[in-house]
């Protein structure tokens, strides 16, 4: 049970790739203006980067051969499909609107769902060993 | 990109060879390692006698071309025309057979030899050469030697001054691989230091004898020291592959290109980073950037009391400067996007990092595309961290 507990926030967050806990404290948590503006800016920034997708990957596909440890010898797929994954992250068949709204809830996911649980079973954890 | 294409599919032979020198000395300046791959190119039994010729020629235009640096007096106060850009000039004009029938390539040639100690291109690529394998060399055998860190680390300031690596030997100024715009004569030995990890990576501060004026065009206001370089840190690293570090790092900097072309400037890092060989490599080291891990322990575990502790204003937002608090979530935004495009894995404290000006930035990118480590250990990473703070 603890187990299933550790994996998923693991694996929600790893979306994100980063402990989003302690950068949204930075901002002055999550009702300040500065979230709004990080916010704002991510989805400007992941739209800006959705139009260039193609070079992007293009440049991507070029090293496939270059002997790129994770592109080449990725254990899950050949370098076709890793950058086929690479790809979807792009959601290029979301229209800029609909990928603003996917990119907040990847945030909000990381955030509201995820964050304050693994916080509070971390919490309980260390209390009870001691 | 596209050379390097050429070059490893080994659809390259001498005719293309000016094309390819062009662009080369153009983009990226990183010669050295040209000449590197071309010697492992060499060895191959099938196309080696291709890559002998395109080496020869190589060597003999290199080795015609003067190496000029910005300390000649008499091109001072020239500041369009850098160094390299004169290098690039000569070289593309090499391309004809007959140089002394261009009236203005032999005036350029006299006025090159007017320079004291005027070495060509070629010499100047061996003595890089040596100097960063030599470096590259007693890294090793450092971190092979027996003992702690400590120890490790004494022997490596003892052998960087003994062999010959410090200002003393008056070496001529070479560029650095890593940040080929910056020329070095020698390391600081003194400041030498060794990272405790299993690969034990140097940290080697180096002494700037000149710096090429194309470096402040490509920096932002922000990053711009306001006096000139003196020293240049750059960690040096053996038995680990950078390739796919150097790839993502590309990867940044194009993405921040395309951002800043739409107007958004996110205040990446894309730090300098070079892969020598398969197994080695330099890369730049961010000063005055501390892991978030770090910076919670210190801070109560609040990124925000660090800011407040680094750079205060009264009155403002949070008591926080401003452009500081603005180039974190600028920051913060543009790493958040990328890492999640390119499934950057293995995220935990300890390598993102924060600068005191704000700038947050991810480094080690050794799990990318979706692969990450164990599915455990940053659980506990974090474990560790709040009982800490309890």
């Amino acid at each position: 049970m603890l187990r299933i507990l550790l994996c998923v926030p693991h694996c929600v967050c790893r979306s994100l790739s980063l402990s989003i806990k302690q950068m949204v404290d930075g901002f002055g948590g999550l009702d300040s203006s500065e979230y709004r503006q990080f916010c704002s800016l991510a989805c400007q920034a992941f739209n800006a980067l959705r139009k260039s997708a193609g070079l992007v990957l293009n440049l991507l596909s070029l090293m496939s051969d270059a002997g790129i440890e994770d592109l080449s010898n990725n254990p899950s797929a050949d370098s076709d499909g890793v950058l086929a994954k690479v790809e979807e992250r792009f959601r290029l068949d979301l229209t800029d609107e609909q990928a603003e709204r996917f990119f907040l809830g990847l945030i909000n996911d990381c955030l509201a769902a995820i964050a304050p649980r693994v916080m509070d079973v971390f919490h309980s954890f260390s209390v009870a060993r001691r | 990109m596209c050379n390097w294409q050429t070059i490893y599919t080994g659809k390259l032979w001498a005719g293309d060879f000016d094309l390819v020198v062009y662009d080369f000395f153009g983009t990226t300046l990183t010669l050295l390692l040209f000449s590197r791959y071309l010697k492992v190119e060499l060895q191959d039994p099938t196309h080696g006698v291709r890559y002998r010729e395109v080496f020869s020629a190589l060597k003999a235009r290199l080795s015609d071309t003067a190496f000029t640096t910005s300390d000649q007096h008499d091109r001072a106060h020239d500041s369009a025309s850098t160094p390299f850009k004169s290098i690039v000039d000569s070289v593309s004009k090499l391309g004809t057979p007959f140089r002394g029938s261009d009236g203005g390539t032999a005036e350029r040639d006299r006025s090159v030899k007017k320079g004291a100690k005027q070495l060509s291109v070629w010499d100047v690529l061996l003595a890089q050469d040596s100097f960063i394998s030599g470096i590259m060399d007693i890294q090793l055998r450092c971190r092979d030697a027996r003992g702690k860190k400590d120890v490790k680390e004494a022997q490596l300031k003892s052998l960087l001054s003994k062999e010959g690596y410090d200002r003393k030997a008056q070496r001529y100024p070479v560029p650095l691989p890593s940040a080929p715009d910056l020329l070095v004569n020698g390391v600081l030995p003194d400041t030498a230091k060794m990272f405790k990890s299993t690969l034990y990576p140097a940290l080697i501060e180096f002494h700037v004898e000149g710096t090429l004026k194309s470096r402040w065009s490509t920096l932002s206001k922000g990053q711009r020291p306001e006096n000139p370089l003196t020293s240049y840190k750059v960690i040096v690293k053996t038995g680990d592959d950078l390739r796919q570090d150097q790839l993502i790092i590309m990867v940044i900097q194009l993405m921040d290109g395309l951002l800043k072309r739409g107007a958004l400037d996110l205040c990446l890092t894309p730090y300098a980073i070079i892969a020598m060989s398969p197994t080695s490599g330099l890369v730049e080291f961010v000063d005055g950037a501390i892991p978030i891990s770090q910076v919670l322990s210190k801070y109560n575990g609040s990124i925000m009391q660090f800011f407040q502790a680094t750079a205060p204003q009264k009155g403002a937002k949070y008591d926080v400067r401003p452009d500081v608090m603005s180039t974190y979530v600028r920051s913060c935004a543009g790493y958040c996007v990328i890492t999640f495009l390119l499934g950057v894995g293995d995220r935990h404290l300890d390598n993102i990092l924060l600068r005191a000006t704000g700038h947050f930035f991810h480094i080690d990118f050794g799990f990318i595309f979706g692969r990450d480590p164990k599915p455990l250990p940053p659980a506990f990473r974090l474990t560790r961290e709040v009982s800490n703070r309890i």
